[in-house]
């Protein structure tokens, strides 16, 4: 038996409370994750893709120990961080940290960038002491490219600057694993590739794991190598970007990639009709689907794999 | 409303509040008579050269008696707003954080506590437990508690909504440590305008209290008790009433153009518009 990998999801059901109809009524449920299982190992770059309310964001807080799951487990190095006690949930946090989608909310405004980016040394390594603590966040501001910013307040700063203080916030207690919701999304398209380079210099340099929530393939494909792709709160495909990319097994991960636009292909109407009604037993994709047979409504696919791909689809290619 | 006008509120109501913190404090070693001196050949004098604000029905000098006044009324609206603030801030907090039950729990306890008039409730308190400072500052402490647990609650809820929050969630702060950190600092202008409303309010009620004898008592001057010893001799001596309503009137005016200037000064949309 080998090391076991550094995040491995199993099984993740996450399900919301709804506003009861009336004060008496038991409060109906949302499933927002059917069931997702996820590896990522040390030092590889993860991308999670998928539309608006595919349970991407809810994943992200599942792994970050933020929200618990209904049912399945979320392992780190194979410690369940939801059956951890309060101060093993702590010292496992050290290894996980995050950077979040809004650059403008993501810093408190009322402290400098010095404090900021040493919280996470505060609260979670709470015998380092004060000049060490100064030293490595001089260390990390300057790794991001911010140097001597540790004076000034979140907001004398641009909306890429302050996104790579909150990488070196995420980076700075060294973590096996960071991760990242939609990082870039809020950033102009040149100030996106810088903190792109950024985070693959970072990534090569220490060695550490990506998990890179995006709805953006362009941005995906440039820092992971590999994708899972998720539709309504199950895993679709999953396999190396790259392969997924050329040649999309599921007919979902095909629309997704077609969408993406490009100057000067006519784009074949690949219209997404929004969901009808909620499916049964059936494929949960096959109301939209193109190519949807009886069968995709009747039996929902399992997801399966080979060659290091996975697809669930009765149909795939 | 224009900048020049909301700043020039500040100014003002700065100055007016400081005036009685100032007066409050010479009070305490200088007043130009003693105020529980009575001097029976002179009562009921109108204002002169000696006595600026006349005498009352002992003979007392009125001018010495607000300046002594106001150190009651602003002890007990300290205390009070204190009180309030001290308890009802860490529960709206509590309850920002932890939400669910809690919440709906310290919550509906607040509309409760808003059911009863405050002014009526602290009367009752007071007449309970007895007439006194130290129960009237209690009295109204205790209705400014879920003022600021709800105005707490309110903007801490803002706060939470925020990643920064999440990101010190990831980073391992506990809802105390989160509170403290993150929440309070990015409230503190709210509570500060509130707690300026509040002690308008507080020396309000505190003047009520000691009107019907339930506030400050005697010996020591208060600006409620001389409003309603005055209304024996409405009709000699009008001016007696003036005093201490002019004194309320002032530090409740000057207290909340406080607020409001500090509102625009600490509200960044509306200096933005400015």
């Amino acid at each position: 038996m080998s090391d076991p990998p550094l995040l491995e999801v199993g099984g993740l059901v996450r399900e919301y409370a709804l506003p009861r109809p009336h004060p008496f009524a038991a409060a109906p449920r949302l499933r927002v994750l059917h069931g997702i299982d996820l590896k990522v190992e040390a030092g590889e770059g993860v991308g999670i893709v998928g539309e608006s309310g595919s349970g991407k964001s809810t994943l992200a807080r599942a792994v970050l120990a933020l929200e618990p799951p209904q049912a399945g487990s979320v392992r780190l190095r194979g410690m369940d961080l939801f059956a951890l006690s309060r101060r093993e949930l702590r010292a496992a946090r050290r290894h996980v940290q995050a950077v979040f989608q809004d650059p403008y909310g993501s810093l408190d405004p009322r402290q400098r960038v010095g404090r900021i980016v040493a919280e996470p040394i505060a609260a979670l390594e709470p015998g380092t002491g004060r000049a060490e603590r100064r030293r490595r966040v001089a260390d990390m501001l300057r790794d991001v490219g911010l140097p001597q910013a540790e004076g000034k307040y979140p907001h004398e700063f641009s909306g890429g600057q302050r996104q790579r203080i909150a990488i070196a916030r995420a980076l700075v207690t060294r973590p096996a694993l960071v991760v990242a919701d939609e990082p870039v999304s809020a950033l102009d398209v040149s100030v996106q590739a810088q903190v792109l380079t950024l985070m693959a210099d970072l990534q090569a340099r220490l060695g550490l794991a990506w998990l890179f929530i995006s709805h953006d393939l362009g941005v995906v494909r440039s820092i992971t190598a590999r994708v899972v792709v998720l539709y309504r709160g199950r895993v679709v495909e999953e396999g190396p970007t790259r392969a997924v990319f050329a040649a999309p097994a599921h007919p979902y991960t095909r629309a997704l990639v077609a969408a993406v636009p490009r100057v000067g292909r006519v784009r074949a109407p690949t219209s997404l009709p929004a969901e009808a009604a909620p499916p049964g037993a059936g494929c949960p994709y096959s109301v939209r689907c193109p190519r949807a047979a009886p069968r995709c409504r009747a039996e929902a696919p399992v997801l399966t794999r080979a060659n290091g791909r996975g697809v669930a689809c009765h149909f795939p290619g | 409303m224009t900048g020049a006008w909301r700043s020039r509120s500040l100014i003002a109501g700065g100055a007016i509040t400081l005036a009685m913190i100032a007066i409050a404090i010479v009070s305490l070693v200088w007043t130009p008579y003693s105020p529980t001196a009575m001097d029976f050949l002179h009562k009921l004098a109108p204002p002169s050269a000696a006595h600026p604000f006349g005498t009352d029905s002992f003979g007392r000098d009125v001018l010495s008696m607000i300046m002594a006044g106001a150190q009651s009324s602003l002890a007990v609206a300290l205390i009070a707003v204190a009180v309030g603030a001290g308890i009802g801030v860490p529960l709206g907090a509590l309850a920002a954080a932890r939400g669910g039950l809690l919440d709906d729990v310290v919550m509906r306890a607040c509309d409760l506590a808003f059911a009863f008039p405050a002014l009526l409730t602290a009367v009752m308190i007071t007449a309970l437990a007895g007439p006194g400072a130290v129960n009237a500052m209690l009295a109204i402490g205790i209705f400014n508690i879920p003022v600021f647990a709800r105005v707490t609650r309110g903007s801490a809820r803002g706060i939470h909504a925020r990643d920064f929050i999440l990101a010190a969630r990831v980073a391992g702060r506990g809802d105390a440590a989160i509170s403290l950190i993150h929440v309070l600092p990015n409230i503190a202008a709210v509570l500060m305008v509130q707690a300026t409303i509040q002690f308008a309010l507080a020396i309000v009620a505190d003047a009520g209290l000691s009107y019907v004898g339930l506030g400050t008592q005697p010996p020591q001057p208060s600006w409620g008790r001389m409003l309603n010893e005055a209304q024996t001799f409405i009709w000699r001596a009008p001016l007696l009433a003036v005093f201490p309503g002019l004194a309320i009137t002032l530090a409740v005016l000057g207290l909340n153009l406080l607020g409001d200037g500090l509102q625009d000064l600490l509200d960044p949309r509306l200096r933005r518009a400015r």
